[in-house]
């Protein structure tokens, strides 16, 4: 019996090609967002209302992560962003090796934002690094304000942590603070937002705020 | 269920420092971190569901816990973390760093001797 002593990162060929990623936005100037939440906690709409504010300063391309269909990505092209969709085929995350592909095939601009909207699932997206500059989490209200809790390893890496359909709070026992708090314990300087479909300020918020960071990007 | 992506790449990084001798595979042992947010259960059975399609169906696997560390700023003390709680064990801050638990390590493999 022979015994070999490995110690090698089984994430490491995910790494590599996620360095390679980083690497590559960071020679063209791109500012990478990875958006992660529960299915149907708001994540289009979000990506659609923060084009529709930024369109004519920034370029804005999107990847779209789902297990199956263009429904997003049919969304996203009436925006007039450019939309790449990726169908994982049940896989139920984003890997750095899915997004290298699709960026070949798309033609990114210099001096853009891409925003990756990952599978919708509060677990597994959190292990993959994908290159981006961002990752934002968001919960919807009827989700339940004990997300954060339940899913810490999400929250760990979450720069931005959206609280979504607001105007739909009052219907729900979701209390603000208490999601804050809990987001805050888990990495206490994560940016948080709060954000309804229907509200100009509330795009308005988030869209000045990643503005400011792709300024700092492209410097 | 990404165990299932994650237990592919560690094979694969297994047939990659093996070569040949992969088919004599005896034991795995792995160090997955308690940050990670990978299920042992369903890693093990991924693994499993896998080595049995390599027909190694009698792998032994191994997988121990790497805790993740509070690095207290507070106190300077290095406490294990405690999902969802994280905040320093000793004085309660939650002013300070994770340290560590957040990787998969394959640490190491078996193999028998001999080819079958
Ligand atoms: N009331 C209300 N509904 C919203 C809001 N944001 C999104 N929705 C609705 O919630 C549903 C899901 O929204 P999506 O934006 O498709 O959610 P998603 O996270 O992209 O969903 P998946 O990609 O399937 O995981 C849609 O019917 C939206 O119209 C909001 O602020 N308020
Ligand atoms: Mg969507
Ligand atoms: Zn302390």
């Amino acid at each position: 019996m022979a015994r070999y002593e490995l110690m090698r990162d089984a994430l490491g060929r995910e790494k590599q090609r996620a360095e390679r990623l980083h690497d590559f936005f960071a020679e063209h100037r791109i500012l990478v967002l990875n958006i992660m939440g529960s299915p149907g906690s708001g994540k289009t709409t979000l990506i659609e209302k923060v084009i529709e504010k930024l369109k004519d300063d920034v370029t804005i391309s999107v990847i779209e992560g789902d297990l199956a269909t263009t429904v997003d990505s049919e969304r996203i092209e009436k925006t007039g962003a450019d939309v790449f969709q990726i169908n994982t085929g049940g896989i139920c995350h984003l890997s750095p090796e899915m997004v290298e592909r699709a960026i070949d095939k798309m033609n990114i601009r210099d001096k853009s934002i891409l925003m990756i909207e990952n599978v919708g699932n509060l677990v597994c997206p959190a292990s993959f690094d994908l290159g981006e500059d961002i990752r934002m989490v968001l919960v919807s209200t009827p989700e339940g304000d004990d997300k954060p809790e339940k899913y810490p390893v999400m929250f760990l890496g979450a720069d931005i942590f959206v609280i979504t359909k607001m105007d739909l709070i009052e219907m729900t026992d979701f209390n603000i603070e208490r999601a804050i708090k809990s987001v805050q314990k888990i990495k206490h300087n994560t940016e948080i937002f709060t954000f309804s479909r229907d509200s100009n300020e509330d795009a308005k918020r988030i869209s000045t705020w990643l503005k400011e960071e792709y300024t700092k990007k492209i410097k | 269920m990404h165990e299932y992506s994650i237990a592919i790449g560690i094979i694969d990084t297994l047939k990659d420092v093996l070569k040949e001798e992969f088919l004599c595979l005896n034991k795995i042992e792995l160090t997955v971190g308690s940050l990670s947010g990978v299920y042992f259960e369903a890693l093990h059975s991924a693994l499993e569901l896998i080595l049995e399609s390599e027909g190694l169906d009698n792998v032994t696997i191994n997988i121990s816990e790497e805790k993740g560390l509070f690095i207290c700023s507070e106190c300077q003390k290095a406490t294990e973390i405690e999902p969802p709680l994280f905040i320093c064990k000793e004085c309660g801050s939650s002013r300070g760093k994770i340290s560590g638990g957040k990787k998969i390590i394959i640490k190491a493999v078996e193999v028998n001797d001999g080819k079958i």
